[in-house]
């Protein structure tokens, strides 16, 4: 059973599977991978990972089980800090506003979405304006992924942005 | 086969223009869609036609005339269309990027 209140964040595989796709991830599983940040409990993704509470088990357990998310040390039970992954380690946090865009980008561009969430993670690690970052990124997917997709994706980051 | 000047320039106009194919469909798996994906399949078929017309080129030499005047106003046909289609789509990306 998923612990609503623990802490967790991305592994090194983590971060891997984010841009390579390797596994068959479902949608879910995907948007807690990328939401997920090391410092709040697993219990306030629920909403972000488009997921009811109950639902958590289903979609948390494949990433525990790939080793693609770890147990922040000292912030959850013991059982669950057991299961983790040995070659699991944390990697750095994006900002909250960061994660929301690049789980809108996923949702919006979908299997094609890996050319933008990595542009949106550039722009978050170096510190640069996310807005800006959003726009280059809407640029990026109206010229190789697709236009409409990529007008709905700006005005929606611009909301989130402005919120 | 004579190997003169005009075969080994015949070999390395096929060898490039399969290098040109091999590139634009490795690319094609990053261009879903969007601008430059809708010009992306227009290229990938052009070149693909190029590579095929380019395959005899080092058998010019034993066509007939009439059959030579075809296939090179073919290809020259289809570089005008491979170029109008690369200027169109160079023009698209500068608008996107100074919008």
């Amino acid at each position: 059973m998923a612990d609503l209140q623990g802490v967790y964040a991305r592994t090194e595989a983590g971060v891997a599977e984010i841009k390579a796709r390797a596994l068959d991830l479902t949608r879910k599983q995907r948007n807690l991978l990328i939401v997920i940040d090391g410092k709040n409990a697993l219990g306030s993704f629920v909403k972000m990972a488009g997921c009811a509470p109950e639902q958590m088990d289903d979609v948390f357990g494949p990433l525990i089980e790939h080793g693609l998310i770890a147990p922040v040390i000292g912030t959850v039970n013991p059982a669950l800090a057991q299961d983790a992954p040995p070659s699991g380690v944390p990697s750095p946090t994006l900002p909250p506003a960061a994660q929301e865009l690049i789980a809108l980008a996923e949702r919006v561009f979908e299997k094609h979405a890996g050319p933008v969430v990595l542009k949106l993670e550039k722009a978050a690690a170096s510190g640069a304006d996310l807005l800006t970052a959003a726009e280059s990124a809407a640029k990026l997917a109206k010229l190789t992924i697709d236009e409409s997709k990529a007008r709905d994706f700006l005005a929606e980051a611009r909301r989130l942005m402005s919120a | 086969m004579q190997l003169d000047m005009i075969t080994i320039v015949g070999f390395g106009a096929v060898l490039i223009m399969l290098v040109n194919l091999f590139q634009v469909i490795s690319l094609k798996s990053q261009i879903s869609g969007g601008v430059v994906g809708k010009s992306w399949n227009v290229m990938i078929l052009l070149v693909v036609l190029f590579a095929a017309g380019y395959m005899i080129l080092p058998f010019l030499a034993s066509m007939p005339v009439e059959t030579l005047r075809i296939i090179v106003s073919l290809i020259l046909f289809f570089g005008a269309i491979y170029v109008l289609v690369t200027i169109r789509l160079i023009y698209g990306i500068i608008r996107e990027l100074s919008s």
